[in-house]
């Protein structure tokens, strides 16, 4: 027989058995299906190269010393950038690039804007060139030539209406004229042009670096980000030696004793920090729920050869080889395969447009994740691997069977005997340990996910409305003018009818660190390694009030606090700073022992304001009108739902200022939310992952379980006559069938201890073997496995002994 | 010919301004930069380039010592101080320098031919 006489006889076996087809045609679809769409996921955002040109060469160099106070991160020093380009061989060349933030003014509504500041060679050294006009040219990266800019697609699209006329227009950005010289094109990949700290955000324009000489400070200022190209045949290993020479050679200029070193790491990976363990966890779990499938197809498979034994019977005694009944198996499987894998494509485009709107904003290169050639090729493997799974152990089966059995008359089927019913039992047990390891993965994240929003986080988030502001320096450069938008400002927004507060802070919870600083308390002496640090927070009475920070001793600044250096310290602060003693009236000097003492006149709780996962930081709150920033945030606490006041709060920011850009609001709920999207993400998608392993185990248990019923009728009718009560009988069946799935959470349990382990670092407070989780997961799987073996049994119950004595 | 050619410093005089300055307050570069520049109402000029070698020179000879600060940017910035034996110098600098000045004005006096 021919592959082809295979093939179709294949087809023909299926469609005699369509509801058995589909059953199996279904499983393979959404395993398939689901893993290439997650795939794809894992491709674009952590295989395939940045779209650049030779991509492979690209690194990210970053700076460390502990001197400097800090290790790790992409900061890069100016001087030292110069150096390495004047000195290192191995990088064909290296740019320096920074983010900004500008005002665009001028040309309609005043808007804020993110935008880069980068080295003239940057462009072309990514191999990225603008569809209109031209990147930048090297004499004008100097401070003076360099009011030029790039527009990003989405900016001239949106702000200029796309009008091919912008070239040589002149825009007003910081209050100063910038020419337009050229325009990205629109599917510019996110990742890298704006640099990697920024490559989650929209880069909308980029101007030349234009290096001044005040930036050049040579030990200090660790401000940049620096991208470079290694020459052909350069190792990162080459480069980062050579890199570090020249850092010995700087350090041994600096006065006093310093450390310095660099680091060279592939861009891609920079790019990506951070995502790996959270992607692989997802793909590790979808792919189980497709060897789970695939389980389950084999439990089918085996569960039919039974029933065709006297087919294949005829066959071998007719003179079919065994190693032919092998190859028929295995074809009718691997067409099986290939039929699901076809419908689970279908399954990977209808899920692909969901899974990439829920996915959260800041999953790098999410603009890069396309269904490509590879997508497809894995798709196409992964059905190939399921089709070998589903059909191996069948085959085997075929070729083992016994044709004297098959052709005795008065045997429709071959008893499966002890062994092929082990053997499926051993499956089912297979089946029930991954989705224990599955579910006992999703019951952590998502206890996890649950600790994390119960956590104390010292504030509230319901009905606060925020906006971020950002002063213009040339009209706001003095503190004076600065209060004195704020004492405008302020009243109004609390006049306005369902406000209950308002609070201003250079920053709210959630949304970035602050600035940090050294508390010494009056009277000590410390060295700085020793100084407590303290993130400073720039606040107006209201805050408190508005974000629901408790009060916890003496009182917030008043109007006796113009002149008088007042502070309010966070408790943990507080206690770092005065021990046990009552801290009201203590006073400390912020920065160094040369600077004003400032007083303290009250403590507040403590606040997650860094992240909800973080202990809450040591935190102190300074009366804006002593100190504060050009950018923060307005917050306000109303009555009703918060964003039917933001028309209203816009319009009073804009008579006090009209020239002001007033960007999105957001409500501190969605602040939150934010926050936690990338756990959020997690738990959701094991979710899904989870119901469909948990469905398909309950399948397979069930299946078999309804099959060894349909098989032992006979046998169970013979017990019946003999005088068995009818749950007697139910309930033999119910516990034989929970055998192999009792065996198979204990298998399960084991591994996913290992496996909690594993992730540890992924959890919020619970452990790797958190009891709720596990103890949870084994009740849930008992139980649906229990009523998978329920239904069935209870069909034994209503077995008529005579009836099944009859049947032969 | 329009414009005025400026002068070189003579040496020591931008380690000089810069001591003073910091003798007000303690500054980072940048700051320093513009604070010479501001209360000099742009007769001098340091040249560019110049700052950060100086510092480099004050530090080294421990009349400046450098600390970490936050700027007003939330960025981490080396400070320079003045220390103790930075403004010993300072006092001693100025006092010679108007010795020399004082001179310099003597002979320069309009007086008999």
């Amino acid at each position: 027989m021919t592959i082809e006489q295979d093939f179709r006889h294949s087809l023909r076996t299926i469609r005699r058995s369509p509801g058995f087809a589909a059953a199996a045609i279904l499983t393979v679809a959404l395993g398939v299906g689901a893993n290439t769409a997650i795939f794809s996921v894992v491709n674009g955002t952590l295989l395939r190269s940045l779209p650049f040109r030779a991509a492979g060469q690209l690194v990210a160099i970053s700076e460390e010393s502990r001197a400097a106070h800090f290790t790790g991160g992409v900061w890069v020093n100016a001087m030292h950038f110069l150096e390495w380009r004047k000195e290192v061989r191995s990088f064909q060349s290296l740019a320096l690039l920074t983010g900004l933030t500008e005002n665009l003014t001028g040309s309609g509504e005043p808007e804020r804007l993110i935008g880069a500041r980068v080295s003239a060679n940057l462009f072309p050294m990514l191999g990225i060139e603008p569809q209109l006009g031209r990147g930048f040219r090297e004499q004008e990266d100097r401070p003076g030539a360099n009011h030029v800019v790039v527009l990003s697609h989405s900016l001239w699209v949106r702000r200029f209406q796309a009008d091919r006329a912008i070239l040589g227009r002149t825009i007003r950005l910081h209050g100063e004229p910038y020419q337009v010289i050229g325009v990205m094109p629109r599917d510019l990949p996110q990742a890298g042009a704006g640099g990697v700290e920024w490559s989650r955000v929209r880069t909308e324009f980029w101007v030349p670096f234009g290096l001044r000489n005040d930036e050049l400070e040579p030990f200090g200022d660790f401000d940049y980000e620096c991208i470079g190209r290694l020459r052909p045949g350069v190792s990162i290993a080459q480069a980062a030696a050579e890199l570090n020479s020249v850092q010995a050679r700087i350090a041994a200029t600096i006065p006093e004793k310093v450390d310095l070193e660099a680091t060279v790491t592939p861009l891609q990976d920079e790019v990506a920090a951070g995502w790996h363990r959270a992607l692989l966890l997802v793909f590790a779990a979808v792919g189980m729920v497709l060897l789970i499938g695939c389980v389950n197809v084999a439990n089918l498979l085996l569960a039919r050869a039974a029933g065709r034994g006297r087919e294949f019977a005829i066959r071998v005694a007719v003179g079919a080889s065994r190693i032919h009944l092998l190859a028929q198996s295995l074809t009718e499987s691997f067409v099986l395969a290939a039929i699901g894998g076809a419908f689970g494509l279908l399954v990977t485009y209808a899920s692909f447009g969901f899974l990439i709107a829920h996915a959260p904003a800041d999953l790098p290169r999410l603009d890069e994740v396309h269904i490509d050639a590879r997508v497809l090729l894995f798709g196409l493997f992964v059905t190939a691997v399921s089709g070998l799974l589903c059909g191996l152990l069948p085959a085997l089966r075929y070729a083992r069977l016994d044709p004297q059995e098959g052709l005795k008359t008065g045997s429709h089927s071959v008893t499966e005997g002890r062994r092929g019913q082990r053997i499926r039992s051993a499956l089912v047990s297979v089946e029930v340990a991954l989705s224990t390891v599955c579910l006992v993965a999703l019951g952590l994240l998502l206890h996890s996910f649950i600790q994390l929003l119960q956590v104390d986080r010292g504030f509230d988030v319901e009905r606060v409305l925020t906006v971020d502001l950002s002063l213009p320096d040339q009209q706001y450069a003095q503190l004076a003018q600065r209060t004195d938008f704020w004492h405008r400002l302020l009243p109004k927004v609390e006049a306005l009818p369902g406000v209950k507060s308002v609070g201003i802070s250079n920053r709210l919870p959630l949304t970035g660190a602050g600035s940090d600083n050294w508390l010494i308390p009056e009277g000590e002496k410390l060295a700085f390694s020793q100084r407590p640090v303290a993130d400073m927070r720039f606040v107006n009475p209201g805050f408190f009030r508005t974000l629901g920070i408790p009060l916890e001793r003496g009182r917030i600044f008043a109007a006796v606090d113009q002149t008088h250096r007042a502070a309010v310290l966070s408790a943990k602060t507080a206690r770092r700073l005065f021990g046990n003693t009552d801290p009201i009236g203590k006073r400390f000097h912020l920065g160094d022992e040369d600077s004003p003492l400032i007083t303290v006149i009250g403590v507040a709780g403590d606040v997650r304001g860094n992240g909800l996962e973080r202990a809450p930081k040591w935190t102190l709150y300074i009366p804006y009108w002593q100190r504060d920033r050009l950018e923060m945030a307005l917050a306000v606490r109303t009555a009703m739902d918060p964003m039917a006041i933001a028309g209203a709060v816009r319009q009073q920011i804009r008579n006090v200022d009209p020239a002001l850009p007033v960007p999105q609001f957001r409500t501190m709920s969605e602040v939150l939310n934010a926050s936690v999207a990338q756990r959020r993400f997690q738990v959701f998608i094991l979710a899904i992952f989870g119901g469909l392993a948990l469905l398909l185990a309950s399948l397979g248990v069930y299946g078999i379980v309804s099959h060894a019923v349909a098989q032992r009728t006979t046998e169970l009718g013979v017990r019946l006559a003999l005088g068995a009560r009818p749950q007697d009988v139910a309930w033999l069946v119910l516990r034989q069938g929970m055998a192999p799935v009792v065996e198979g959470l204990i298998a399960g349990v084991v591994f996913a201890l290992l496996f909690g382990r594993l992730i540890a670092g992924l959890l919020f407070g619970v452990s790797g073997h958190d009891p709720a989780a596990i103890g949870g997961v084994i009740a849930l799987l008992a139980a649906v496995a229990a009523l998978a073996c329920w239904i069935p049994a209870a069909r034994t119950m209503r077995i008529d002994p005579i009836q099944a004595l009859r049947y032969e | 010919m329009g414009k005025p050619t400026r002068r070189d410093l003579f040496p020591g005089a931008l380690e000089m301004m810069v001591l003073r300055t910091l003798k007000r307050q303690p500054l980072h570069g940048y700051a320093l930069a513009q604070q010479i520049k501001k209360i000099s109402d742009d007769l001098l000029q340091i040249e560019e380039g110049s700052l950060y070698p100086a510092l480099q020179r004050l530090l080294k000879e421990r009349l400046v010592k450098a600390e970490w600060g936050i700027s007003s940017t939330n960025r981490r910035v080396r400070i320079y101080k003045l220390t103790a034996a930075g403004a010993k110098h300072l006092d001693r600098e100025v006092l010679s320098f108007e010795r020399m000045l004082e001179g310099i004005t003597r002979v320069l006096a309009p007086g008999e031919s």
